[in-house]
């Protein structure tokens, strides 16, 4: 937000409101990383995850803005892409994609959603409807509850 | 994606029409067809209709979510878009690394408990049950419907060029024609038929892709060779950040990494899997899947630029760079494998619409007569009713665009960031977060609403251009945090333990 900000008011872009605007992206991924999986998880390695990723992002960003432009005298490449290019796409765009599903998918049925919370919830589901007589398909307005400002919505 | 996509459509492709395409073309539409009745026999109640019944499994959410997230950008925008600018391209596809995984952790598992809950139908329905706001449900809801024409108009107009390309029958007509087809589906067969249609057409990209990057790779000698030669001829197309500013480029990754949270046609389909603890394996399924589609533009486009080089394609014929992706199918890939990707194409125009179509129904036929308290009883029969009208009004939107390159650059920009500003940050922080309150969420839907509408009216009038290359949703996002953040902050009424508990274990188990 500062960045796009800093862009507006100064009239332009340059390189550090660049890497801020990426810096400040890569916070805001992780922050809600974070708050959906810290109710479930807490602290662990699944924040180590989401920090390490973050880091990783912002790294990305920051090499490529500082490195030189290839030339075509010397080129350098990585896995086939022009260098800097190739931090973008295999660091920045793919190498998240390794590590955060893999996690997701690991740690799912421990800090996500287990069998019993699952069935709980039905429960929980069962009761409020039976309690409304009605059945969930056809029960309270989506909004019920306290409604402050006019309706259930 | 929409940017580039917005910007690619208003021209008519390279026609690929030949007895094969129109085989493989026709196939394909049977298809289609067989899948619209069978999904209209199932459809019987409103559940149906905008839920799937809450009946689909891992592998149909993870391919209809890939196939609508995916327009005809991967397929003709993206690759024409890498073609002319270079390497900067590839931040509009960069986020999909993260975005699935993102939507699955903050979304997925909340928005599907919720419909456990709650009789809900549409994301202004889950808005409103978080934070028991009418206001929150109505708005929220203004901006499903405006960003849904805007975007459905752009990719209305994107189906007729498509069209136009596969049976050669002129834009205008292709526009009609392809409407006609995509909301008979969506009306008699609903969300089910869209989700079914979308395992077909996702089916159909993904290995359409995989073989057409392995073709260009192989056209081009090997990735090295193709990025050496092209280095020497035009160094400035290498550079990461293309023809775009770097802090463009970023705001790029800012707008298409976290406005996925409010992209509806989306975030909808986590309401519908049977059971949430499929959805374990979804965000690596998922992005494999992207990333496979993903492998198409970055293959077409490096191959045509290295083509143009080294004179395999004359530059003159790629003017419009969207001529990039059919000229290389149709010159350098076998008959068959250009018929596929051209129904491909179709396929993937078709799914996101689809999408879109039953999203916005959804919205004028339940949340808008729920919010000013006049719900619709048969809301089956309107849904339908409304299918069929929002195709109408896209389409004559798109004809009308079709005369306009401003006005498409627009709608299609206008489309994604309403989408992102209105919903991303109210839903991302509000399922998560216990201080989000309910003054915080209509500032945020507000801001986010009030900006895109007058940062869209500026554009379209040439009254203002964001300095620094930055797009414009960016800045409609960006404030549309800051509003929920600092009002929850200011505020107390509405948090999270005024909610029922059955609700309140929803969000927070």
């Amino acid at each position: 937000m500062l960045a796009i900000g800093g862009a507006v008011v100064s009239g332009g872009g340059t390189g550090p409101l660049a890497f801020a605007l990426a810096a400040g992206t890569a916070a805001l991924l992780v922050g809600l990383l974070l708050l959906g999986a810290g109710a479930d998880a807490g602290p662990g390695w699944t924040w180590v995850a989401f920090l390490g990723t973050g880091l990783w992002v912002v790294a990305g960003f920051g090499v490529v803005l500082l490195l030189p432009p290839e030339s075509p005298e010397s080129p350098r490449l990585l896995l086939g892409l022009p260098l800097r290019a190739g931090i973008l796409v295999y660091g920045v765009g793919l190498a998240p994609a390794i590590v955060l599903p893999w996690v997701y998918g690991v740690v799912f049925d421990r800090e996500t959603l287990t069998g019993e919370a699952w069935a709980e919830l039905r429960d929980a589901a069962s009761r409020s409807a039976e309690g409304d007589g009605s059945s969930d398909a056809g029960g309270r307005p989506p909004g019920s509850g306290p409604t402050p400002d006019g309706g259930g919505g | 994606m929409t940017l580039a996509l917005a910007s690619a459509q208003s021209s008519a492709l390279p026609t690929a029409a030949s007895p094969l395409v129109l085989g493989v073309a026709a196939v394909y539409f049977v298809g289609v067809g067989a899948i619209a009745i069978w999904a209209s026999r199932r459809t019987r109640t409103k559940e149906d209709f905008f839920l799937a019944g809450k009946s689909i499994g891992l592998i149909a959410l993870t391919l209809a979510a890939m196939a609508s997230t995916f327009s005809s950008f991967t397929f003709i925008g993206g690759p024409g878009l890498l073609y002319a600018q270079g390497m900067g391209a590839m931040l509009f596809v960069l986020p999909a690394s993260i975005t699935n995984v993102l939507a699955a952790w903050v979304l997925a598992k909340r928005l599907r408990l919720l419909v456990e809950v709650r009789p809900i139908l549409t994301i202004p329905d889950a808005l409103a049950v978080r934070f028991g706001s009418r206001a929150v449900h109505g708005l929220s809801a203004l901006g499903v419907i405006a960003g849904t024409i805007g975007y459905m108009g752009t990719q209305v107009l994107g189906l007729g060029v498509v069209m136009d390309a596969l049976f050669g029958f002129g834009i205008p007509t292709g526009i009609w024609i392809g409407t006609l087809i995509v909301t008979l589906y969506a009306a008699s067969g609903g969300i089910l038929a869209g989700i079914y249609t979308d395992v077909l057409q996702g089916l159909i990209m993904a290995v359409a892709s995989l073989l057409v990057f392995l073709f260009a790779m192989d056209v081009g000698g090997g990735m090295t060779n193709i990025t050496t030669t092209i280095l020497a001829a035009d160094t400035a197309w290498t550079s990461p950040w293309g023809t775009q500013t770097p802090l463009g480029a970023a705001s790029l990754y800012f707008l298409f990494s976290v406005g996925v949270l409010g992209q509806p046609h989306v975030m909808h389909k986590f309401f519908m899997i049977r059971d949430p603890r499929r959805l374990k394996w979804y965000p690596l399924l998922v992005t494999i899947a992207m990333i496979v589609v993903i492998l198409l533009m970055l293959g077409v486009g490096m191959a045509a630029k290295y083509l143009t080089v080294t004179g395999g394609i004359p530059v003159a014929d790629l003017v419009d760079s969207n001529a990039a992706a059919p000229i290389f199918l149709l010159r350098f890939t076998p008959a068959i494998l250009a018929a596929v990707v051209f129904a491909g194409i179709a396929a993937a125009v078709m799914s996101t619409v689809d999408s879109f179509v039953n999203v916005g129904a959804a919205a004028l036929t339940h949340d808008l007569p729920t919010v000013l308290g006049r719900p619709i009883r048969d809301e089956l029969r309107w849904g339908r009713i409304a299918t069929l009208a929002l195709g109408v009004t896209s389409a004559a939107l798109a004809h009308l665009a079709f005369e306009s390159s401003t006005l498409i650059a627009v709608l299609g920009i206008f489309g994604y960031g309403v989408f992102a500003a209105t919903l991303a940050p109210a839903l991302a922080i509000g399922l998560n977060w216990r201080r989000a309150t309910r003054a915080g969420a209509v500032a945020s839907v507000s801001v986010g609403l009030g900006i895109s509408v007058v940062l869209g009216v500026l554009d379209l009038f040439d009254l203002f251009v964001v300095p620094g290359g930055i797009t414009a949703p960016a800045i409609a996002l960006a404030g549309s945090f800051a509003a929920l953040l600092a009002v929850s902050l200011l505020t107390s009424k509405g948090q999270l333990d005024e909610v029922a508990p059955e609700v309140r274990k929803a969000l927070t188990m």
